[in-house]
């Protein structure tokens, strides 16, 4: 290698330079017919694919809502359910010593996010009932106090009132209401067994003057939640305050037009859905995506799938949000409210989410791209999708949509489905 | 011992090799270039080319001409540029396209082993998507991989005049087709569609190499492939769509040529090469392809073949030129024609050990389609003979 002077070092280097300087790429080549796979479109509508569509109320837990509804409005009833555990009272605090205990109610007004809405404006008058049946926060509706046991009165079994308070217009200033319940929560110091908790309504429910709203512990604002506020005297005979924070505290509604368990849903020209306070209701739609119905072939790549159903916004033209959920179970179109009620649905996952807010009438698409390829490959049976507001605990309005029996064929949903056919092998063309 | 690690570390590098033709769009891909850079620079002619510095494969007869054990690797760089209707696009390439290593195992005897690509289905293609005659987004087609064959060979001299070898090995390759679809208009959601197939099978090559004297020498050598198996499956972002096995019948291919050796400065060599494409079936159904003959011939010289001198004036310089016809079936009379050039770097004390490279100019047309094609593809190899494993051994001790 003595030999391999610089002059050769030189040569080899101008080679290797050439072969790395060619040129560079352009960013995007061009080419001709590089996909071949035109785009199909197939439209499915409710008289060709078997389309069912309809609607069902439900009433919904609010345990992990930021918010509490206390009141009666426009045919809804929302009652306030809270539980202080006792062994979250300070251990030195003896009881003797226990001069008061209150319940302190944080009333504020924050837009967007409580006593915000047109109904929270007009004075009402609450009512504290101790609660004589325990609830679970994370099941409890106006028909049931825990997963699997009703109350014995719809709306809560609860005694005679223990104290009230009169909440008139929200101001954007916090204010700070006190309820005496020494007796009651002295009881419940003295037989825990019997501390249920607590249930504030409004006095008369059947007038309806508004619905008051309270951050639930949910909501991160220690503060700002009913405590339990606890006046004692120390023992160098100073008086001393102490707040405990519920331990358990949700809400439940009522609607005065809920469907009755019997009633038949089917055949009506709209389609319901939003929620309010925990009561909601659902549209639920299904269509048959079968090849031979809907000639979209089970190799396809779906490349949009629009759902398109005509809006109509409800009389208080406020937000709504909504998403679509897919079916685990089928249902017919002249099934019973109750039987309706058991629909099973995959709640992890929301396909599209929608907000309508003055949103004029008219369609409105629903993208459920993976949904229909799911379906159309049969990676799920499918039964149809749902319709609902993601968390049914929000205050929103009912909207509607056209149903499939909607008398204007021009309101009337349908599927609009485009997709591509798989790439043929190069070899596909050969022959014999 | 390092120079095997090297060469089989530079095997595996093979294995992400890109080429790129437009060509290769509904075909199995482009023949890949099975030569080194010293016969690229004499047109790819070389299958009777017994001077016992050829190393390439081509012929497997050819190895038994070798007096010491060897290696050859080669490396490309490519430049494609294509031009249709809608523009033109330019793609730059690398490849690896051979690894060759002869082993003189007795007297008379040599066995080597040989990686090469055999067709490469590399190629990016795109174009706007449109959709009731909007543009929606933008339409992509690549290919990637493509089909390799591992050799074991042996070649022997049967006598002062016939050489003979042989090979057999394995083929396998996964190449895969994407076809993308991104969109820019709300609602649609890009998708995906991948086409991977899967090769396996087994293959040789037969070789023979006549010196009708110290001058003049004819080889002839056939590929021949027993059925392979191929497996298909296409499947999107989601699921997937279709799997199917196949049985793929590669086509045959054979050649002859003539080589001669006008003494220690200069040599021409000329080879035809048939390749029979109308034999490639998949499940016994013909493809429509076009049976192809290549038409290579090449030279190469020395000013100064002896040892001392002015390192220009004993390099060789080698030019070349051939004709070879596009298969598809597609592309009516795509045609190529190919014009080469290159020359070796030869070391003093070691003239077999060499640096070469050498530069093709490709253009291919078709008036059917209107699509012209042009590549420039600069190879360089490495050859490197006993010493370079160890043994310091100088010709003539």
């Amino acid at each position: 290698m003595t030999s391999f002077r610089y002059y050769r070092w030189l040569v080899l280097g101008a080679l290797a330079a050439a072969w790395l300087s060619c040129a560079s790429p352009t960013p995007e080549p061009v080419g001709f017919d590089p996909y071949d796979r035109p785009i199909h479109t197939a439209v499915l509508k409710p008289s060709t694919v078997g389309w069912r569509d309809t609607y069902y109320d439900t009433f919904s837990p609010t345990g992990r809502h930021y918010r509490l509804a206390c009141g009666a409005w426009g045919g809804y009833r929302s009652r306030t359910l809270l539980r202080y555990d006792v062994a979250d009272i300070p251990k030195e605090i003896r009881v003797s010593k226990i001069t008061a205990i209150s319940l302190q109610i944080s009333y504020v007004r924050l837009s967007g996010s409580v006593n915000d809405q047109i109904y929270a404006y007009t004075p009402v008058k609450l009512t504290l009932h101790p609660l004589s049946r325990g609830f679970d926060e994370d099941r409890a509706t106006w028909w049931l106090a825990r997963a699997s046991r009703a109350w014995t009165e719809e709306g809560g079994d609860f005694g005679p009132a223990v104290g009230s308070l009169e909440l008139g217009s929200p101001s954007y200033q916090r204010e700070f209401y006190y309820v005496d319940i020494t007796p009651t929560a002295l009881d419940w110091m003295a037989n825990p067994a019997r501390n249920y908790g607590i249930l504030l309504k409004a006095d008369d429910e059947e007038i309806a003057p508004g619905i008051k709203e309270f951050y639930a512990t949910n909501a991160g604002r220690g503060g700002f939640a009913p405590l339990l506020d606890i006046s004692y005297i120390d023992d160098d005979g100073e008086k001393q305050t102490r707040y405990v924070a519920p331990q358990k505290d949700c809400f439940i509604t009522d609607y005065d037009e809920k469907f009755a368990g019997g009633a038949v849903h089917g055949y009506d020209e709209y389609l319901d859905f939003g929620c309010f306070n925990g009561y909601g209701r659902r549209t639920i739609v299904y269509f048959d995506l079968n090849p031979a119905v809907s000639g979209v072939p089970a190799d396809a790549s779906v490349v949009r799938a629009r759902l398109r159903m005509y809006y109509l916004p409800a009389g208080r033209d406020e937000r709504v949000y909504v998403a679509v959920y897919r079916l685990l179970s089928s249902f017919a179109e002249g099934a019973t409210e109750d039987t309706l009620e058991q629909q099973k649905y995959h709640d992890n996952l929301a396909y599209v989410a929608l907000e309508f807010k003055k949103t004029p009438p008219g369609y409105v698409d629903f993208y459920i791209n993976p949904l229909v390829q799911e379906w159309v490959a049969g990676k799920h049976a499918n039964y149809g999708l749902m319709i609902k507001a993601p968390d049914e605990s929000e205050a929103q309005v009912f909207p509607r949509f056209a149903a499939q029996h909607n008398a204007d064929e021009g309101r009337r949903p349908y599927l609009e489905v485009d997709y591509t056919l798989p790439a043929e092998p190069w070899y596909a063309a050969g022959t014999p | 011992m390092k120079s095997y690690v090297l060469v089989v570390l530079m095997t595996g590098l093979a294995a992400t090799a890109a080429a790129n033709t437009i060509l290769s769009v509904g075909t199995p891909g482009e023949p890949a270039a099975a030569v080194d850079a010293r016969a690229l620079g004499m047109g790819g002619a070389a299958l009777a080319l017994a001077d016992g510095s050829n190393l390439n494969g081509l012929n497997p007869a050819v190895w038994a001409s070798l007096k010491r054990a060897g290696f050859n690797l080669t490396a490309v760089r490519g430049y494609n540029s294509y031009e249709t209707a809608q523009g033109k696009s330019v793609n730059v390439n690398y490849d690896v396209p051979g690894v060759e290593i002869a082993l003189p195992a007795a007297e008379n005897l040599t066995v080597a082993f040989s990686f090469r690509e055999k067709l490469n289905q590399n190629y990016e293609v795109t174009a706007p998507l449109e959709f009731g005659g909007e543009r929606i987004g933008t339409s992509e087609r690549r290919g990637v991989g493509g089909l390799y064959a591992l050799r074991l060979g042996a070649a022997r001299r049967l006598s002062a005049r016939w050489l003979a070898g042989l090979n057999a090995g394995y083929d396998f390759g996964a190449p895969e087709e994407v076809y993308t679809k991104t969109f820019t208009e709300k609602g649609y959601s890009d998708v995906q569609e991948r086409l991977a197939t899967s090769y396996r099978g087994v293959g040789g090559a037969l070789g023979i190499v006549w010196l009708t004297d110290d001058h003049l020498s004819f080889g002839a050598a056939a590929e021949l492939y027993a059925r392979h198996s191929c497996r298909e499956e296409t499947s999107n972002d989601y699921v997937t769509l279709i799997e199917s096995d196949h049985q793929v019948d590669l086509p045959y291919a054979g050649g002859v040529g003539a080589a001669y050796i006008f003494g220690p400065r200069a040599r021409a060599a000329l080879d035809v090469r048939y390749t029979a494409w109308s034999g490639f079936r998949v499940d016994g159904v013909g493809q429509g392809f076009r049976d192809t003959v290549e038409v290579r011939a090449g030279a190469e010289g020395r000013i100064n073949a002896g040892r001392k001198g002015f390192f220009l004036w004993r390099m060789p310089y080698r030019c070349g030129a051939f004709y070879a016809p596009w298969y598809g079936r597609d592309y009516g009379t795509y045609t190529a024609f190919g014009v080469t050039a290159g020359a070796g770097y030869l070391f003093q004390n070691n003239e077999d050990s060499r640096f070469d490279a050498a530069f093709e100019y490709v253009r291919r047309g078709s008036a059917a389609t209107a699509v012209r094609e042009e590549q420039m593809n600069f190879y360089i190899s490495v050859v490197g003979v006993e010493t370079w494993f160890g043994k310091q051994q100088e010709e003539g001790e």
